[in-house]
């Protein structure tokens, strides 16, 4: 386990972000309309992605990470959701203005996502091979023994062993890992240049878990992929990313790079969230939690949405007004009262 | 597979015995035969003899042998009332029900999969509600009912179809959407919400974020994966129509199965009833054998577990 830490831990500083801009988001918000009011998911999130980064997106469950996600896609909760602000930049134009049509052109084949649960994320009654083919097929004329080829060429890549035996398996008979690197598989089929894996190895027992990271960071490298890594697992964020963005309620309040985050975490919150992480070398160290409740996230006070469970409040923090990004490094920004 | 079909054949052998037990037991009880067959003024010398003629005066087990072992052969007896082998009687009035029940199905077919597609796909529209309305009320409609509504309002007022007769391929309009109706408003019921669970799945998500173009998400893995349950109750009601719509056959005067049962039960023409009784549970089994053949044929997971 740990020799796949160090071995990760080397791949990490491989790449660096220095490609160009894949990705620009700006003031982002994804609302959610629901039958018990609007539900704030995505509110105000801004930031950018150069090709071949990956960045790590954390926060506890239900502050919004799936949702930013699926925004990127397009793809959200109907009728609920929508994007009611704010510009995703790809290829120098707006993808929140972009049609139905025109969006069918960009998932898969510009932009793809690897779902939270692999074991529901495939057609129960489609083969393998069919699931994988239907998806070369989708942006390319390749047929009969050369589509049947680039589907084994996909299982090999993921390391599915005997790939060309598997193209008959159906989904139940294969492994929770197994079938995530199909999923992956497919996501990646149309080579995309964006991926957003969401918490990709929750369902996933440690060893199957370190195995997966590891396949997906080489994928990364070898195809310079642009991966957002969502997780709630800071661990596996300082393992995989480059840099890190921090979600509470709906809003990223601190971004950075992933060793300055480390060493340095400015916001309470994550603080905290690093403090919750299992140390590996520490055989036993009691998790750090943080006391109480995320916040539901609908009819949120103005102020900031953190300061019920923060150790560091006080009368520095307005209640009136959510603070605004400080820079308090180079690339690294955090939206907290203490920094204003 | 071959395993299962051989299973489900050996069940259908066994409960169909059973269903011929009851069978036999109970016209036994519903009277003497030879009686309904002699003159009302007959001699008891009479009605002894043809006691012992019909093999009446033999033990229960023995008579019961020889039911079942002729009925093996295909030979259920001679029809009282029209003096002719049920089986070859039987013949003639098939294939009218099979055509019925093809009309029916075809109905059911043709409104249900649209109709439980769309509003599951446009939830909580108009057509939504419109849908649900036709639901509703083609459940809850009874078919003499509605078939004379059909009759009267088509036939009689519009004169845009006869109202009796299987001559002419416009005559399986009435029945057909008789027959039909309550079908087709379960099914779609059941669609609908097969459809909303499926279209809420990950799967379903998975695919639209690769792009595959909307209409092949919902036809080929969507409705697909929506069709299993829905099936057993389709391959359930076409068995039924296939035994028989007897209300349906009788408004319509429409010369099949069905409306043989209703004439035999009118008459008391025991071996008749007997015999429908009988196929009706052979064709019913055999149904259900279908549908298991067919889910297994959509689903992979069966296909593997049996
Ligand atoms: N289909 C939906 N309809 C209405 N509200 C939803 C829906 N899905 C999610 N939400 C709400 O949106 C908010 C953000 O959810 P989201 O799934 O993005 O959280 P998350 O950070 O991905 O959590 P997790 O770590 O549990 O996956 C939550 O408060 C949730 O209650
Ligand atoms: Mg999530």
């Amino acid at each position: 386990m740990s020799e796949v830490v160090s071995e990760i831990n080397t791949l990490r500083s491989a790449t660096r972000s220095s490609g160009q801009i894949a990705l620009e988001i700006k003031d982002l918000k994804t609302y959610l309309y629901t039958r018990w009011g609007v539900v704030k998911a995505v509110d105000g999130v801004s930031l950018s992605l150069r090709d071949g980064e990956c960045l790590g997106l954390v926060g506890e469950s239900g502050c919004g990470k799936t949702m930013f996600g699926l925004s990127l896609m397009r793809l959200l909760p109907r009728p609920a959701g929508r994007i009611v602000g704010g510009e995703v930049l790809f290829n120098g134009e707006d993808i929140v203005k972009k049609s139905e049509a025109e969006m069918r052109e960009i998932r898969g084949r510009q932009i793809s996502m690897v779902l939270q649960d692999p074991m529901t994320a495939l057609d129960p009654i489609f083969s393998v091979g069919r699931q994988l083919t239907e998806t070369i097929t989708i942006s390319s004329d390749l047929k009969g023994p050369a589509l049947l080829e680039r589907a084994v060429e996909l299982l090999r890549m993921v390391r599915i062993p005997a790939p060309a035996e598997r193209l008959a398996a159906f989904p139940f008979q294969m492994s929770g890992g197994m079938r995530q690197r199909v999923v992956g598989a497919i996501a990646l089929a149309q080579e995309p240049r964006i991926l957003i894996a969401d918490e990709p190895t929750t369902s996933l027992d440690v060893t199957t878990q370190a195995n997966y990271l590891r396949l997906l960071k080489s994928l990364q490298e070898r195809l310079n992929l642009t991966l957002i890594f969502i997780t709630h697992d800071f661990g596996i964020v300082a393992r995989v990313c480059h840099r890190v963005g921090v979600m509470y309620a709906g809003k990223l309040v601190e971004l950075g790079d992933v060793e300055d985050i480390f060493d340095n975490p400015r916001h309470p919150y994550t603080k905290c969230l690093i403090d919750s992480v299992p140390k590996l070398d520490k055989r036993v160290t009691r998790l750090a939690t943080i006391t109480g409740q995320p916040p539901t996230l609908h009819d949120l006070p103005p102020g900031c949405s953190f300061r019920p469970r923060c150790t560091e409040a006080g009368t520095h923090c307005r209640p009136d007004q959510y603070p605004d990004p400080a820079m308090v490094g180079d690339r690294h920004y955090v939206r907290c009262w203490l920094y204003q | 597979m071959q395993r299962l079909i051989l299973m489900r054949l050996f069940y259908g052998v066994i409960t169909l015995v059973i269903v011929s037990m009851i069978v036999f037991i109970l016209s036994r009880l519903t009277g003497d035969p030879a009686a309904l067959m002699l003159p009302l003024d007959a001699t008891e010398e009479a009605r002894i003899n043809m006691t012992h003629v019909l093999g009446l005066d033999k033990p229960l087990y023995e008579q019961y042998w020889i039911f079942l072992s002729s009925a093996v052969r295909g030979d259920l007896g001679k029809s009282i009332r029209f003096r002719e082998q049920v089986g070859t009687l039987y013949m003639q009035r098939l294939p009218n029900t099979l055509k019925l029940a093809g009309a029916a199905v075809f109905f059911v077919l043709i409104v249900s999969i649209p109709l439980g597609c769309f509003t599951a796909l446009k939830k909580d529209s108009f057509a939504d509600y419109g849908s649900r309305g036709f639901v509703s009320v083609g459940l809850a409609m009874p078919s003499f009912w509605f078939g004379l509504v059909l009759m009267q309002v088509f036939a009689v007022w519009l004169r845009w179809v006869d109202a009796a007769g299987m001559s002419t391929p416009k005559h399986y309009i009435l029945p057909a959407v008789t027959l039909g109706l309550g079908m087709a408003a379960g099914m779609t019921r059941i669609l609908r919400s097969g459809m909303i669970d499926v279209l809420d799945s990950e799967f379903i998500k998975m695919l639209r974020i690769k792009g595959l173009p909307e209409r092949k998400v919902t036809f080929r893995h969507a409705l697909r994966n929506a069709f299993i349950p829905p099936l057993t109750i389709l391959g359930q009601y076409t068995a039924i129509i296939l035994g028989g719509a007897v209300v349906v056959e009788v408004i319509f005067t429409w010369p099949g199965v069905g409306r043989l049962s209703y004439e035999a039960i009118m008459s008391r023409d025991f071996p008749v009833i007997q015999a429908v009784v009988l196929i009706n549970g052979a064709i019913l089994l055999f149904a259900n054998l279908l549908v298991d053949i067919l889910y297994a044929y959509i689903d992979p997971r069966i296909r593997s577990s049996v």
